[in-house]
């Protein structure tokens, strides 16, 4: 707990968190906070102004916005847990067994994962999507291989530098079994700069798979989703041009409150660190 | 310095064997039927006998190795099938919208450069003073912003409302401009945050308490010492910007319709083209792999340091 | 003091301002004479750096200099412009400094750093008497590398730093201090991050240059075996103030100052000598160098 306050001891940071707390309560209670169905379909009604009973306005079937870009929130979300969670898994498995084996172990999973890095990550995704379908599970998919590997890479050089610390040497001369060695002494120092990126890295997913999804390759309608609803809002940039600008704000907005999040946690575990931060 | 080159070449060609590998077998587990879609193309009824027979043509029945052989061969004589669309060879195809994307993505990171170097400097030498503050709130934005929306806000204020920018499509210096500053803002707001680390980690440096002590005049020792110092990492960042920028056009192309290769591998994916899929990534990733090699060598040539390689005192 | 000092410092006072600011050095006062070492001494953090970057306005963003006035051979430089400060380092004071190879620019050659301090100084010293002809400058260059000891210095020219050891470019440093017939150098504990041969050789180095040109020589150290070896006075800083100087051979023999017992004491625990020994009467270290090195002392070693 005392790493929890530690990590949000900032101002900004803590209002990030705040923020970004929020967009996953959002995400988690929508169907409670909005009094119509995303999906529910009223031509009648259709690229109707905000009143009282559309907070925000309908679309262009007729469908409430409000509810879609509360729903969305569980697309985005979602998915981005998902991968986040599925990068870490794998990258943690096989960054720590790299740098832990060793030699031939080492060298082989290296260069699986400079396989993977020779590739420009959209790019990739692209035509992973292109060859598996279209769809959430294989936009999930495709992120979590093209990203999988620069996680990967980064693990393997921290366990290295850590293998060589007193404490895990200390370890391995009171007799330690491996796997606990590795679980109890290692990974502890290396989860948390590991959760610091993967932070400053969930806004660069969710633009992803807002992107790809933006371009149809994602969640595929009626399902809402807030780049599916920009895509689904650009004929109509001439006439109606909120509909553009309400699911782009929500992405830009959640976006900030996560890169702010991940900042104030990098500045809180390495104050001195001035390198940069986003990008690879 | 040659053998830096070479050394680096070796080192990227087991990798890129096992790239090939890798693409060729994802292609292998793609859904349809490379026969069914050949004799579709060809206009042959597929009866069984026609799919046996196209199969045996393709290759298809031969065991895996043999294939991928056969298909490597082809692809490093530049022959990666035909349009399952169009019937014509896809690499043409390709290289009929390539300029488009490698214009769009060279003017953007020529902008990259050329603002997000200026600003950083500013915001290292003014460092936490109102220029750093808002270049850092700049890039803050930048950095969080999705492409598409940011295309569509300018198109609705530039187009739109004030009509003085075309909404789409390719044409002159006017229908440039859009596209590139919503490409090139990510690369600008990460470059930005970059540089202002670099010239702030070698405004501290000794060199330069040494050079002042040796009454080295001060426009020197910023012109020399701190800012070629701190230009060489942005060298290596590029190789990070061109992939970005290579992905973001795909976006970008989309948003603006503008005539790349990006939009038109979007319009493949839904047509299920797989030959054109497989020869959008294969020509990207060598494109960009030749970029980092680029940028490697240049890094090299700059940095005395690495040239010179394992070479220690006498 | 007297006119014969190419550095005297007058009650100089440098405070921090980071936070409550704080004075890091109170009226330090001392000189330099013409032709002599004078050694700065004292632990580390007592403010001996800082006194020495003041001198030339070196100081760090965070450090200003609140009182005392610093003159060089009989100018004050305490508010030069920045011009006059600039033809002032280099030209009539040079500065030698700790850790060198962090000092050279690392994508610049060794070449670049001596046309580079060359060009900012005219090209040629404004002190050169009229019978010497202007050399170009890479003469000037070579000239200077020859005479710390160089055999070939066009191969040292030619390189990178990082390809040089930590005492070549120690040497380098001094030969670009050369470049102008500077009066005073100052040395930055030159010695710190050297192994024991290139201490003694930067130091002989020192010494030598001081002899054939006549500058004086402010060293900078917290090591009593230099202060020994090199000084004719010494100056002994304690928390940033000066708690006693005055002549090497007098402060040797009787410190009267406890710091400068216990910094005295302190070394000479070291080769197992206390004061109140024998041995330890004069101001030549040889007993505690004999007591240390079994066997007859090395010629680059020996002392004057």
């Amino acid at each position: 707990m005392t790493l929890l306050r530690t990590l949000l001891s900032g101002r900004t940071t803590r209002l990030a968190f705040v923020g970004a707390c929020t967009v996953l309560l959002v995400a988690l209670f929508a169907p409670l906070l909005s009094s119509w169905d995303p999906d529910d379909i009223d031509l009648s009604q259709k690229l109707q102004a905000p009143t009282r009973e559309h907070l925000l306005g309908t679309d262009h079937l007729g469908r409430d916005v409000l509810a879609r870009l509360l729903h969305g929130a569980r697309a985005s979300l979602g998915s981005v847990a998902v991968i986040v969670a599925a990068i870490l898994l794998l990258s943690l498995s096989v960054g720590s067994v790299a740098g832990y084996a060793g030699g031939m172990v080492d060298a082989f999973l290296m260069r699986l994962c400079d396989t993977f890095l020779t590739f420009p990550t959209f790019i990739l995704a692209m035509f992973l999507i292109g060859i598996l379908g279209a769809g959430m599970t294989n936009v999930i998919l495709a992120i979590v291989c093209t990203h999988w590997a620069w996680y990967a890479r980064i693990i393997r050089g921290l366990v290295l530098s850590l293998k060589t610390r007193e404490h895990v040497l200390a370890a391995r001369v009171a007799g330690t079994g491996q796997f606990r060695l590795v679980m109890r002494h290692i990974l502890p120092g290396v989860l948390p700069q590991i959760l610091v990126l993967a932070t400053l890295d969930i806004g660069h997913m969710m633009l992803h798979v807002s992107g790809l999804s933006f371009l149809g390759l994602g969640v595929q309608p009626p399902t809402a989703e807030w780049g599916v609803m920009i895509n689904d809002a650009r004929q109509y940039i001439w006439t109606q041009p909120q509909l553009l600008f309400y699911p782009g704000l929500a992405i830009f907005v959640t976006v900030m409150a996560f890169n702010l999040l991940g900042d104030g946690l990098r500045d809180a575990l390495d104050p001195v660190g001035e390198t940069g931060g986003w990008g690879k | 310095m040659l053998r830096f080159v070479l050394r680096r070449i070796a080192v990227l060609l087991p990798i890129l064997f096992l790239v090939s590998v890798a693409v060729f077998l994802v292609l292998r587990s793609a859904k349809g039927d490379p026969a069914m879609a050949y004799l579709r193309l060809s206009q042959i009824p597929p009866t069984e006998e026609a799919l046996v027979e196209a199969r045996h043509m393709l290759g298809l029945d031969r065991p895996l190795p043999v294939q991928y052989f056969t298909w490597l061969g082809k692809a490093l004589r530049l022959d990666f099938g035909r349009s399952y669309v169009t019937g014509k060879p896809v690499l043409d195809e390709i290289l009929y919208y390539l300029p488009a994307t490698l214009l769009l993505t060279g003017v953007s990171l020529l902008l990259t450069l050329v603002v997000s170097v200026p600003l950083g400097v500013l915001a290292a030498l003014y460092k936490d003073r109102i220029p750093d503050q808002l270049t850092r709130a700049f890039a803050f934005f930048g950095v969080s912003i999705p492409s598409f929306w940011l295309g569509f806000l300018l198109v609705y204020l530039f187009s739109v409302r004030l009509g003085w920018l075309p909404a789409l499509g390719r044409g002159g210096v006017s229908h440039m401009i859009l596209p590139a500053i919503t490409l090139s803002l990510m690369s600008i707001s990460i470059n930005i945050r970059f540089f202002r680390a670099s010239v702030l980690e070698n405004l501290h440096h000794r060199f330069v308490l040494y050079a002042r002590a040796r009454g080295v005049p001060e426009r020197r020792v910023v012109g020399r010492h701190i800012f070629r110092n701190s230009l060489i990492p942005i060298v290596t960042a590029v190789g990070m910007h061109l992939g970005e920028l290579f992905g973001g056009s795909v976006v970008v192309e989309n948003v603006f319709a503008w005539p790349g290769v990006g939009r038109y591998a979007v319009t493949s994916i839904f047509n299920r083209d797989y030959p054109v899929l497989q020869c959008f990534l294969l020509l990207m990733t060598g494109i960009f792999v030749l970029c980092n090699l680029g940028v490697d060598v240049l890094y090299a040539w700059l940095d005395p340091r690495i040239r010179f390689g394992g070479e220690e005192q006498p | 003091m007297n006119e014969d000092a190419v550095l005297a410092v007058e009650s100089l006072e440098l405070e921090i301002l980071r936070g409550r600011s704080r004075k890091v050095v109170r009226n330090v006062s001392f000189s330099v004479p013409r032709g002599r070492v004078t050694c700065l001494v004292g632990e580390s953090g007592c403010g001996k750096s800082l006194t020495c970057l003041a001198i030339l306005g070196l100081l760090p963003e965070a450090v200003r200099r609140t009182g005392g006035t610093i003159t060089i051979d009989g100018e004050r430089v305490n508010d030069l412009s920045p011009e006059h400060l600039q033809a002032l380092r280099g030209g009539k004071a040079a500065m030698i400094l700790q850790n060198p190879m962090s000092c050279f620019d690392p994508i610049c050659t060794v070449k670049s750093h001596f046309l580079e301090s060359l060009a900012a100084h005219g090209g040629n010293s404004g002190r050169l008497s009229p019978e010497v002809m202007p050399e170009s400058d890479l003469a000037r260059a070579r000239r200077s590398l020859a005479e710390v000891g160089f055999d070939s210095p066009d191969d040292i020219l030619d390189a990178y730093p990082f390809q040089l050891s930590g005492g070549m470019l120690q040497r380098v440093m001094v030969a670009l201090a050369l470049l102008s017939e500077i009066r005073l150098l100052l040395a930055d504990e030159p010695t710190t991050d050297l192994d024991v041969v290139s201490q003694a050789r930067i130091l002989t180095l020192l010494d030598e240059t001081r002899r054939r040109h006549g500058m004086g020589v402010l060293l900078v150290t917290h090591d009593i075996g230099v202060v020994a070896r090199m000084a004719d006075f010494v100056v002994v800083m304690h928390k940033g103030e000066v708690v006693e100087q005055g002549e090497v051979a007098t402060l040797f023999a009787a410190p009267r100052h406890a710091y400068t017992r216990a910094l005295l004491q302190a070394h000479l625990s070291l080769y197992g000598l206390a004061f109140g020994d024998e041995a330890v009467g004069t101001v030549s270290p040889e007993p505690c160098l004999a007591a240390a090195t079994p066997g007859p002392v090395p010629e680059e070693v020996r002392i004057r």
